[in-house]
């Protein structure tokens, strides 16, 4: 996949605009998924995406193959979605009962067999999403990377631009901190 | 009460990023305390949840609007010239006061020339269009002629300069073209809305390529072989392949598959079959599988792609290919030497048909 990552920058380089149609293609959906753990809903992580796709090909001169072409589109795009986070001002939000507030449809039914199993799922899903959401950008940020992605600290801090021992501090309160925002939830329920 | 050093231990555990004497401590420490086994457990199950938030897909998918994006803004930037000139731009400067100035000393002398002698035709007299020559006046014999003031012509359209302008100016009104780039969800191949869009793709190139998002691929692989093999095709893998699909912990692995000879119906068909979910044996019972083929996007193969399968692969036997069951090929993956079965592929390819399609399916997760 590297190599082929290689080949479609080369051509973008050279000036085809489909292999960066391409390279669109192929990173959208992972980064949108990680994005959206970021941003507060789907509108959001839409933007944050195009974004970051569209300044990484403005500075695709500079991408120099040190890293892979992914993470080097993950760090421009975390760092959209922190920085977008931190210009929003504080805002009301008028939420429709019930409905997901990533914005999302529902899961797809089909996917399951259980009746009900789907709508479990998506309180599921909202109940992490609204922890997520009240940890601060900086322990959002890494429990993303850490469960969702699966990367190493190393990496994580690559692509914040941080020392390794930060992300292990920062981890460790993250973890520390949804643990107890889940606990709270559950009480309530 | 657990300290703050043995909770650390326990999220770097669940990081898993301990070494092994802070492994052994963790484990010393889960056989004290019920608090610390509690705790793990408590944050092990977190990290699932967060594991298993479901994935969404970009819908609609951002290509054409990144495309779009990309396009606009070098329209901008084309008709945004920079109006100062760069630092060492100033040759083409001195270079086009030169020229005009020489221009400008011809004229000159031409017209120089014109006026003392004024019989002699300039080159602005000269024939104006093809076929149709200037006659000489008569003359009366003993009359001097007098010069008769010349009407103005109107200007000839120089073809050469109109074709340059106008090229300009459609340059700028116009958009600058992009290479559209075919994607398609495979759910939109099965509901029929994106098939003709993906014939015509077909068509673009003798040699296309599929790259192809699955969900897991080992499935996607088995559900390609049987597929196949409806359509009388069979998968032949190479062992690099074959071990690393039975890798249950194969990570990020793209699988490239190469078939020669195919009609473009043959890969609507593919296509479309691939797109349906289906009903597989299992433990002696049928089982409903959703299709793990998500989405495709369909360009002509690179050319260093190109030259890699003529290196692999080589030149097809010419034979005609009598009888000869059709095969395609798993090739092996990157930094694996090729095994028999390709070599076996290779050496049984038969002759390329005229209008055939040669398909190169990348799937990857």
């Amino acid at each position: 996949m590297t190599s082929d990552d290689n080949r479609l920058i080369t051509e973008c380089r050279e000036g085809s605009s489909a292999a960066f149609g391409a390279l669109v293609a192929r990173y959208q959906d992972r980064l949108f998924n990680t994005v959206l753990r970021l941003v507060d809903n789907a509108e959001d992580a839409r933007d944050v995406v195009q974004e970051a796709f569209l300044h990484a090909y403005q500075s695709l001169h500079s991408f120099k193959g040190d890293s892979l072409f992914f993470t080097w589109l993950y760090r421009i795009a975390v760092n959209t979605a922190i920085s977008m986070k931190r210009k929003q001002r504080p805002a009301l939000r008028i939420q429709a009962g019930g409905d997901s507030q990533t914005g999302l449809d529902p899961l797809d039914p089909s996917e399951t067999g259980r009746p009900g199993h789907s709508i479990e799922m998506a309180e599921e899903e909202r109940k992490v999403h609204d922890a997520l959401a009240k940890l601060s950008q900086e322990h959002r940020a890494v429990l993303v990377m850490k469960d969702m992605e699966g990367m190493k600290y190393e990496e994580m801090a690559e692509i914040l631009g941080v020392p390794i021992g930060t992300i292990r501090s920062r981890l460790h309160r993250a973890r520390l901190e949804i643990r107890d925002l889940l606990l709270q939830q559950e009480k309530v329920d | 009460m657990l300290s703050e050093q043995e909770m650390e231990l326990l999220t770097g555990y669940v990081d898993g990023e301990l070494n092994d004497r802070q492994r052994e401590a963790v484990m010393r420490l889960l056989n004290m305390s019920a608090e610390a086994r509690e705790m793990l457990r408590q944050l092990q199950e977190n990290a699932h949840k967060l594991k298993q938030l479901p994935q969404h897909n970009v819908e609609p998918s951002l290509v054409d609007e990144i495309l779009q994006a990309i396009a606009d803004e070098q329209a901008q930037v084309t008709t945004q010239a920079p109006s100062r000139p760069a630092r060492g731009s100033w040759v083409p400067y001195i270079a086009a006061s030169l020229a005009a100035s020489l221009l400008i000393a011809a004229m000159g002398f031409l017209y120089y020339k014109h006026m003392i002698d004024p019989e002699s035709p300039t080159k602005d007299e000269a024939p104006f269009a093809k076929g149709e020559e200037k006659k000489p006046e008569k003359q009366q014999p003993g009359v001097t002629p007098t010069p008769q003031p010349t009407p103005p012509s109107p200007r000839k359209p120089n073809p050469l300069v109109d074709h340059l302008v106008n090229g300009t100016f459609d340059g700028f009104s116009k958009p600058i073209p992009i290479d559209p780039v075919f994607v398609a969800r495979f759910s939109e191949i099965k509901d029929g809305q994106k098939t003709t869009q993906l014939a015509k793709e077909l068509q673009r190139d003798p040699i296309v390529q599929l790259d192809i998002t699955v969900k897991g691929n080992k499935v996607a692989m088995d559900r390609l072989k049987n597929v196949l093999r409806e359509n009388k095709i069979t998968l032949v893998a190479d062992a690099s392949a074959t071990k690393k699909l039975a890798d249950k912990t194969q990570g990020k692995v793209e699988y490239v598959v190469y078939a020669d000879n195919m009609t473009s119906d043959e890969v609507m068909k593919l296509m479309s079959e691939l797109s349906k979910d289906y009903v597989q044996p299992f433990n002696m019972k049928q089982k409903d599988m959703t299709s793990p083929y998500q989405k495709v996007t369909v360009t002509p193969a690179a050319k260093d792609d190109r030259q890699k399968l003529d290196k692999l692969l080589g030149e097809p036997n010419m034979k005609p290919a009598a009888n000869r069951e059709r095969q395609a090929v798993v090739l092996p993956v990157v930094g694996a030497n090729p095994s028999a079965e390709v070599a076996q592929f290779a050496k049984q390819r038969p002759a390329p048909q005229p209008g055939a399609i040669r398909l190169l399916i990348k799937i990857h997760e």
